[in-house]
């Protein structure tokens, strides 16, 4: 089906949006009014929130203003009641959440059309994607340590090497200085869903230490709908239940020339993994995954001037995974027992110049993986190791040509030598122009990506192809900024991504599947972020607009110009919240378009379009120096049945109530 | 002397009448169905999108999804893996939704289903006669029986090897294929084997061998003889798998042919046996002394699976199920064995994988 942006039922809401939108710019002007009679801010701070650079951001330098670039505040963490990482990222155009279900069902992340594996998810600048799959499922990232988050969307591997063809999302943690002494809470809601959280800090001569505890969990026993045999019945999720208990802490350094912090974060989860629902069936009834992970992170900074740093990075990461299944018994007459150990060790270290105008950063890194499991190729054995290496330099300057230094460019090379996976070269070019009479910011960005294969795609047991080479994907970025309206920031981006031997999955036959390069996928799109605090900030507005479509150009494919499965042409998300004597009232909604769940894009497989809205409401208290925060949401508030994953029921009406103390 | 004659006489002539004239032989090994041809469509597992689609030879035309759009609000379900018709019923199993799918053969009208346990994963099915059929159980590692009328599990779970895929009946005795599936159960003990199964005792009187990742079992009574279609393992590099043949009276190895070969199927007369053969149908002339694969037609779409293969003794062509890539609707094309080069298509679901006439 070709592209059409009315093409799908919200097509019907059509009539609607002019009124909309003429309602918005009415209560716009009218805010602007209003803030003409107060006070006289500045404007340009409003308008465009300056970008605080901390050791756990990105790029202490600029590399990350040449795309499109979002990020998620504490406050707006706090504000939608994320339990979850995925519940508030949805709020950033360009990004789907591959939802299986529930609190313990699994959750990935793609960026602008592009696939889990090639969006980078990291934590204070670390990629944690899995070297053993590629992805992160962002259900068992303990969301308490987390004070800000990162979107970069588009390629940057220049920048942050492999898989960055979609774009990175950063989890910044908590530093000493943005967290209470005493933080704790609870919250509970149907389905048992339950969440708990306490962190504090001290301060010693040493420096600041951190921790914190987190445990949630939740049955996730939801019903749905289902028609077996003509009849329509009322089923409940089975083997759904999730537990998942986090522990971090850190140490940050007092501020001097030579700046260190160490964080580890500890985490063990356990919980049942419901398959699909089909005729007569639920898959996978009885399989349960069990995990364990270990990261320690350590990063320092050496300043040697004002013009000078050396950044010194490090990072561990163990993670064990067992997934038992006594039903899968094609593995083994006792079913499925898999068992992994992945390891993963990074060291980077990063030189950052300036002289006047000219910024200069040389990266170098080194990586090394491993994994030991059970579930290997045979020729594989149980064992397999990857070495990597990788250097970088990138250079940033401003000139003038309207004005002074209204121009800034870059230019950025990297190189990674992968021991099993194959060698690239990523080049990276970016512009931007920022209007000097106006608040309005142009971007352009180029870079040329990559995405190795991961080590189930090589060495899975009778799914690993071990002479697979890295996706090869060109990215193209422009974008604007703008901030002419009074108290609204509006973002827009175009972009295009063509990616070449994509791996997928083929099928040798419809249940046993190899990995292959052979995608050809081109992706572009258009995206849209309004940011509104109006009438002094009594009421708050975002929006994010997609509008994208994902092609197969694989000429020898039968699927050749058909939509790439589980990307919808709009997605659309918005949030509201009104603010009044102490209470916040705020409504939230995720619209997708129709996307199919199979490469044929036939109407068998047509995953039908969805609007869920969301409600809460809050109240601030203060006692005797403490902050109490009360709240009662509830999610999908109309019950809508629908389901993100084919086969995969979505939980339906939500009601939690939550509890958090500051001290 | 001349009543000596006379006796001589009258006994040859009771001993020629003995022996039976000849006739056309009776076609055990084909489906010689003059209306149309069923093409069950497995779909995608865990996708709950397997169909049954309808060929009329009469008006040359498909009908897809005959099977739900004849039973209004009715599914086939999950990963459809075999079809047989045995009078006007036909029977389909469904594995992963563990059901035997009971339809009227000429009206596609539902007659019911036969529902395992959700332990269960009924794979490939064979009658006995219109009342008993085995199933084989891909997930229990068993054979199940059957009764086809009354819509019943009489013998709920015999023992066989890992991962049970073909079945196929004669003389009293069942040949359940092995498989192990692929790699995962290659050790474990009979992957790789044919059982032979005694239908009066339920007891496996002598196992087939060296036959790794064993999919397809096929008779052929006209010659007395078994075939056997064998993939090997995936994770061996030089892995073609290949076609035994067994003679059925003793059970023993009588040839073997070592390519990559899947598919099999006989022709009317029991003489050739048909298969596919890396990207091309081939034929092998079994009354050859030592017969060779000839190619017949060849799949030009490198990205394409053939995936199914049948022949129809009524118009004397090879039906193909082209499964494409797995994960989009498949085509039928019909070779006619006197006009190869001019095939017909016909849009089907997604994999089909199995070809019946009726």
């Amino acid at each position: 089906m070709k592209f059409n942006f009315f093409n799908h039922h919200f097509y019907d809401l059509m009539y609607c949006r002019p009124v909309l939108v003429s309602a918005y710019l009415l209560i716009v002007f009218a805010s602007s009014v209003f803030s003409q009679n107060k006070e006289v801010k500045d404007s340009v701070k409003t308008k465009f929130p300056e970008i605080v650079v901390s050791a756990s951001r990105l790029n202490i330098s600029s590399g990350t203003d040449f795309s499109a670039y979002s990020t998620i505040t504490k406050s707006e963490l706090t504000k939608l009641g994320a339990v979850q990482i995925s519940d508030v990222l949805q709020f950033i155009p360009g990004i789907f959440i591959k939802n299986y279900g529930g609190m313990g069902g699994f959750k990935t992340l793609s960026l602008r059309g592009s696939t889990a594996k090639q969006t980078v998810i990291m934590i204070d600048g670390f990629r944690i994607n899995s070297t053993q799959n590629g992805m992160s499922d962002l259900s068992i990232i303990p969301i308490d340590m987390v004070n800000e988050i990162e979107i970069v969307r588009g390629g940057n591997s220049a920048l942050f090497g492999a898989n960055a063809i979609g774009g990175i999302v950063n989890l910044i943690t908590r530093t000493s200085d943005t967290v209470s002494f005493i933080k704790g809470k609870i919250n509970y809601g149907s389905y048992d869903d339950f969440l708990t959280s306490i962190n504090s800090k001290f301060i010693s001569f040493v420096g600041d230490f951190d921790g914190s505890l987190e445990y949630s969990s939740s049955q996730g026993d939801y019903k749905f709908q289902v028609t077996d045999f003509g009849e329509s019945k009322t089923l409940h999720r089975e083997n759904a239940e999730f537990e998942n208990m986090s522990f971090s802490i850190s140490l940050n350094s007092k501020p001097s020339d030579l700046n260190y912090s160490i964080k580890g974060i500890a985490r063990i989860s356990d919980r049942g993994t419901p398959g699909a629902v089909t005729q007569n069936n639920v898959e996978n009834a009885f399989a349960r995954l069990k995990e364990k992970e270990l990261i320690i992170l350590g990063a320092s900074s050496l300043i040697f001037d004002e013009n000078q740093i050396l950044n010194i990075t490090s990072l561990f990461r163990i993670n064990d995974y067992n997934y038992r299944d006594p039903l899968l018994k094609w593995y083994s007459p006792t079913g499925i027992d898999e068992i992994f150990t992945n390891r993963d060790f990074q060291i980077t270290s990063k030189y950052s110049y300036k002289y006047q105008k000219f910024l200069t950063d040389i990266n170098i890194e080194s990586g090394y993986s491993d994994i030991r499991g059970n579930m290997l190729q045979p020729g594989v054995g149980d064992y397999r190791k990857r070495s990597s290496f990788g250097i970088s330099a990138r250079v940033e300057n401003s000139f003038g040509i309207f004005n002074e230094s209204d121009f800034t460019c870059q230019l950025g090379l990297r190189a990674d030598i992968l021991s099993d996976a194959g060698n690239a070269i990523s080049p990276l070019v970016g512009l931007i122009y920022n209007v000097a009479s106006l608040p309005l910011k142009f971007r352009f960005n180029y870079a040329y990506n990559f995405r190795p294969p991961n080590f189930n795609e090589m060495y899975y047991l009778n799914y690993g192809t071990a002479n697979l080479v890295p996706e090869r994907s060109h990215s193209f970025n422009l974008g604007l900024s703008c901030g002419v309206i009074s108290n609204t920031t509006i973002e827009t981006e175009t972009f295009l991504i063509s990616t070449k031997n994509q791996i997928i999955s083929v099928p040798n036959s419809p249940v046993q599947w190899s990995a292959r390069n052979y995608g050809k996928v081109l992706t572009k799109g258009l995206e849209l972020r309004v940011i509104s605090s109006l009438f002094d900030k009594l009421i708050n507005f975002q929006l994010a607009y997609t509008l994208q479509e994902a092609i197969d150009k694989s000429t020898e494919s039968p699927t050749f110009d058909m939509q790439i499965p589980y990307v919808p042409q709009e997605l659309i998300a918005g949030t509201v919240d009104y603010n009044f004597v102490g209470f916040i009232v705020g409504l939230n909604f995720q619209y997708s378009s129709y996307y199919y769940t199979l490469p044929g894009n036939s109407l068998n497989n047509l995953m039908p379009s969805y609007t869920i809205l969301n409600a809460f409401v809050s109240k601030n208290l203060g006692l005797l120096g403490t902050n109490i925060e009360l709240r009662i949401d509830c999610n999908n508030l109309f019950d809508t049945q629908y389901s993100v994953v084919w086969k995969y029921p979505m939980p339906g009406r939500l009601l939690k109530g939550g509890i958090l103390i500051r001290i | 002397m001349k009543k000596y004659y006379v006796f001589f006489a009258g006994l040859m002539i009771l001993i020629v009448s003995c022996v039976k004239q000849p006739s056309e032989p009776i076609d055990d090994n084909t489906n010689i169905g003059k209306t149309g041809a069923f093409i069950l469509c497995e779909g995608l597992y865990n996708k709950d999108n397997s169909t049954l689609d309808r060929f009329d030879f009469a008006s040359n035309t498909i009908l897809n999804d005959y099977f739900g759009k004849t039973n209004t609000g009715l599914r086939l379900g999950d990963s459809g893996s075999d079809v047989v018709i045995i009078g006007n019923r036909t029977y389909i199993t469904v594995s992963a939704s563990h059901t035997i799918e009971v339809m009227e053969t000429l009206t596609g009208k539902s007659l019911g289903r036969i529902i395992y346990s959700q332990t269960s994963s009924p794979r490939k099915i064979c009658m006995i006669n219109d009342s008993i059929g085995y199933v084989t159980d891909l997930l229990r590692n068993s054979i199940s029986k059957v009764n086809l009328k009354s819509l019943t599990i009489i013998l709920d779970s015999l023992p066989v090897g890992p991962a049970p895929e073909g079945i196929a009946f004669y003389n009293n005795y069942l040949f359940v294929a092995n498989s192990g599936f692929g790699d995962y159960m290659a050790n474990v003990p009979k992957a790789g084997t044919v059982s032979v199964i005694d239908i009066t005792t339920n007891q496996a009187i002598k196992e087939l061998k060296n036959l790794p990742n064993v999919i397809e079992v096929l008779i052929n009574k006209k010659s007395g003889k078994l075939y056997v279609g064998y993939l090997n393992l995936p994770s061996l590099s030089d892995s073609t798998g290949g076609i035994a043949e067994f003679n059925l009276n003793t059970f023993d190895e009588t040839r073997r042919w070592k390519f990559k070969a899947s598919g099999i199927t006989l022709s009317s007369t029991g003489d050739s046996l048909f298969f596919f053969k890396d990207s091309t149908v081939s034929m092998l002339k079994l009354k050859d002394a030592n017969p060779q694969p000839q190619e017949l037609f060849t799949n030009s779409a490198s990205s394409e699976t053939w995936y199914s293969l049948s022949y129809s003794a009524y118009n004397n062509s090879l039906y193909v199920g082209n499964a494409k890539n797995f994960q989009v609707n498949g085509s039928l094309l019909i070779y006619p064995l006197n006009d190869l080069l001019n095939p017909k298509v016909f849009q089907t679901g997604i994999n089909p994988n199995k070809i019946v006439f009726f």
